[in-house]
Parts: structure tokens; C-alpha cells; sequence
């Protein structure tokens, strides 16, 4: 089954349906039910996971004040769970499940049950209900694929929730533009139209289609995933809840520091709000704050030799970002606007390329085909 | 869609030009997903 198929259409039409037919008293209720009956009949360990999962968040942070240790224990046991199922998948450290397949949004609300954990365990989330934390965790919108939504928001929209025909319409149109990303501009445009032109290309110029072929990667991955939050987003709305947004315009941003706050928005909030103020709080240290956020996103992904060379590479990156701040206060100051939009979109195509680079390191196979793609394009005089 | 076209047309119009916008992108998004030689590559749910 995929986002466009008619399998999930039907189970976002009926979802919708049955839960704004429901007796009010009702809804929420079934929305749950129809979380646990999809992921049942489409990922049934995931849908085992995901009650106990939401199961020991609750009764882990049922008290009135959550200890740290209460806190310790119950994200460990949820976060051993993601590292065995990543490191089985990834086979770094050989076979620990036979035949391991990710289970379905495993990902994703592992780290909604530490967000709510960890906001119990500050106080700055209310002790919660079995209700609230039900609908918070086994919420259908957002399981598969993100975004990774607020506790403190969703209850928010939970307590203001009525019907509003244009929230309707809202959200339709934001599934119709995720559908136009995902269908026309990523499977057709790109990734069918743009891949034709790139068989095109004469041999001799091998670099020249291989820097396409890192345009068409970038363009892909952003078209597709965008489009799969736009779904999401759209999807949440039609139910009446309005969920973080996960993409701001990322490819035109100037710096890597800005890409980071417009890409993949629910995750690299999570990582800045939970490892990088962490890590500052103690250490004092932005490049350390910046090294190991980058390098959680990366081992959120996949835990891999290569994902853990992409969080260092944007890592990295950041780091030489911030360096170049406190250089850049000597700098004479540019008072031409010309020259200022010139830099400005200078800074835009140099972060762009950052980014469409990095992702050579996690799509080729090895690290030898990610090597021949730098020296062939960019230090084809090797 | 409807309220960016609301602050430049008369409402009918607005809501007109709405709905074959809708109707366009679906079909759009319909050819796009039925051409032959379209290479999908849906990330599996």
C-alpha cells in the first residue's frame, strides 16, 4: 500500500466519516479504534508496539510529579526497543531479528511517547488522562509518517473541538497539494521526466549527469516527503486538529543553520528542544549542542555507518556556520542592495548544494560510489 | 485558494475559479499517476 493508493484513501474517507457521524461523546474513542484496526491490519507488530508503548507512557507518568528515574526507566525501555529494531535493520551488528522490517511509524512515536514523557517530567505538561494519552498517541493522521505533534497542542485542539465547515475545505486542499507534490511533481516531473532527460545526456559528460542525478535526489526526497506531511497535515485537519507544520520553503534558505529550522520542522524542533538546549545547558558548548543533535537526527533515521557520517557532515556543518558568524563581525559592511541580494542568493545555491551533496552519502550503496560522485563532479580534476 | 482569488473577485467568480482549480489539480495529479511510463516510487507505507 502506498499514500496514494486506494487502500488509504477508503481508510481516510471512512475515518473521517465515521468520526464526525459518531455521538460526540464517542469520537475521540474511535478514532483510537480505527488507529488500532489499521495498524493491525497493516502492520500488526507495530500495532502491538504502539498500545504498549502508549500503555507505558501512561501508567509510567500517571503520578501527579514525574521523578527522573520514573522518566529514565520508562524512555529507556521505549528507546532500547527503536535501537534494537534500527540496528537489526540496518545490520550492523549482524541479525538480531530474522528478516527485520522496521515496524510501520515505530520511529515517529517513539519519540511522541519521550516528548510526552519528558513534558510530564518537566511539569510543563498536566498530569494526563487515559483518554488524552490514548488520542494523543494513537492518533491515525500522523502515525505513519509523522509529523511528530505537540502534546500540549493536540490537547489544546482535544478540549476546542467542534465542527467547522472550513477546516473542511482547509484540509482537503492541503491533502489535494500534498497529492500534486508526491504525484506531479515528484513520481512525474521529477523522478520520471527529469530521470529521461538525464539518460539523455551524452557519456562523455558523466559529471555533468551525475550532478543532475544529485539534483534529481534532492528534488525527489523533498517533493515526496513534503508531500506526505501536506497528506498528514490535511488529514489531521479534516478531523479537526491542527498539527505542526513540518516544511518551510527548506531548499531557500541561506544558511544550513536555517535549512535545519524549515526542514523536517517536527523532528529537528524535538532534537533542538531535547538534545541541543541539553547539551548547552551543561556543556556550554553550541558545536557540541549542534554535533550531537545532528548526529540523533541522522541515527533517528537509520543507525548506520553512513547515517552517522551524514549527522557529522551537517554536524559539521553548522559548526563551520557558526564559526563564520563570529569572522563574519569583521567583515566591512555591504550597504549595495544589489550586492546583498547577490550574496543572499549566493548563500541560498552554496546551502542548497550542501544539502543535495549530503544526501549522495545516504542513497549510493557504498562509500567508494558516494567518493566516485564527489570526485566527478566536483573534483573532476582528481 | 479561495480567499487569496475572494481578495481580487466577486465571490462567485472566486468560488468558480476555485473549483476548476481543484478540478484541474485532481486531474493532474490522475494523468500523472496513470501515464505509462510514470516511475513510481511511493515510499511504502
Amino acid at each position: 500500500m502506498h499514500y496514494l493508493s486506494l487502500t488509504w484513501l477508503s481508510w481516510m474517507a471512512g475515518t473521517v466519516s465515521v468520526y464526525w457521524l459518531a455521538p460526540r461523546e464517542w469520537r475521540h474513542w474511535v478514532l483510537v479504534a480505527i488507529t488500532i484496526a489499521f495498524m493491525a491490519v497493516h502492520a500488526p507488530v507495530s500495532a502491538v508496539l504502539l498500545v504498549g508503548f502508549t500503555l507505558i507512557s501512561y501508567y509510567g507518568t500517571r503520578t501527579e510529579m514525574v521523578s527522573g528515574w520514573q522518566a529514565i526507566a520508562v524512555s529507556s525501555v521505549m528507546v532500547v526497543i527503536l535501537v534494537i529494531y534500527k540496528v537489526a535493520v540496518s545490520g550492523v551488528a549482524g541479525t538480531i531479528i530474522e528478516n527485520a522490517v522496521i515496524p510501520l511509524g515505530l520511529s515517529y512515536y517513539t519519540f511522541r511517547c519521550l516528548h510526552l514523557v519528558i513534558e510530564r517530567y518537566k511539569g510543563a505538561a498536566p498530569r494526563t488522562s487515559f483518554q488524552e494519552c490514548a488520542q494523543y498517541l494513537l492518533f491515525l493522521p500522523t502515525i505513519v509518517v509523522g509529523p511528530i505533534h505537540r502534546y500540549q497542542e493536540f490537547c489544546r485542539d482535544l478540549r476546542r473541538h467542534r465542527w467547522d465547515f472550513s477546516m473542511l475545505t482547509e484540509g482537503l486542499e492541503r491533502i489535494l497539494y500534498g497529492y500534486v507534490k508526491i504525484a506531479v511533481l515528484g513520481n512525474y516531473l521529477v523522478s520520471t521526466k527529469f530521470v529521461e532527460l538525464i539518460e539523455d545526456v551524452p557519456p562523455e559528460s558523466e559529471g555533468f549527469r551525475l550532478y543532475l542525478l544529485v539534483v534529481k535526489n534532492g528534488l525527489s526526497i523533498y517533493f515526496q516527503f513534503s508531500g506526505f506531511s501536506d497528506v498528514a497535515i490535511g488529514f489531521a485537519r479534516l478531523l479537526g486538529f491542527k498539527i505542526i507544520e513540518n516544511f518551510n520553503w527548506p531548499y531557500f534558505q541561506p544558511n544550513i543553520s536555517a535549512f535545519w529550522q524549515c526542514w523536517h520542522i517536527s523532528l529537528s524542533a524535538w532534537c533542538r528542544n531535547y538534545i541541543y538546549d541539553v547539551v548547552i545547558a551543561t556543556l556550554r558548548s553550541p558545536a557540541l549542542g549542534a554535533l550531537a543533535t545532528l548526529t540523533v537526527i541522522a541515527l533517528w533515521h537509520e543507525i548506520s555507518p553512513r547515517y552517522f557520517v551524514w549527522g557529522l557532515y551537517h554536524g559539521l556543518g553548522i559548526v563551520l556556520w557558526q564559526q563564520f558568524q563570529n569572522v563574519k563581525q569583521h567583515f566591512p559592511k555591504i550597504n549595495s542592495p544589489v550586492l546583498k541580494r547577490f550574496l543572499y542568493g549566493l548563500s541560498v545555491l552554496l546551502t542548497v548544494h550542501f544539502v543535495w551533496y549530503s544526501l549522495v552519502i545516504v542513497t549510493q550503496p557504498t562509500f567508494l560510489d558516494v567518493w566516485h560522485i564527489y570526485k566527478t563532479t566536483l573534483f573532476f580534476y582528481l | 485558494m479561495l480567499q487569496f482569488l475572494k481578495s481580487y473577485l466577486p465571490e462567485v467568480y472566486a468560488r468558480l475559479l476555485t473549483a476548476l482549480w481543484y478540478v484541474a489539480l485532481t486531474g493532474l495529479i490522475l494523468y500523472c499517476s496513470l501515464e505509462p511510463n510514470a516511475n513510481f516510487r511511493y515510499t511504502a507505507l
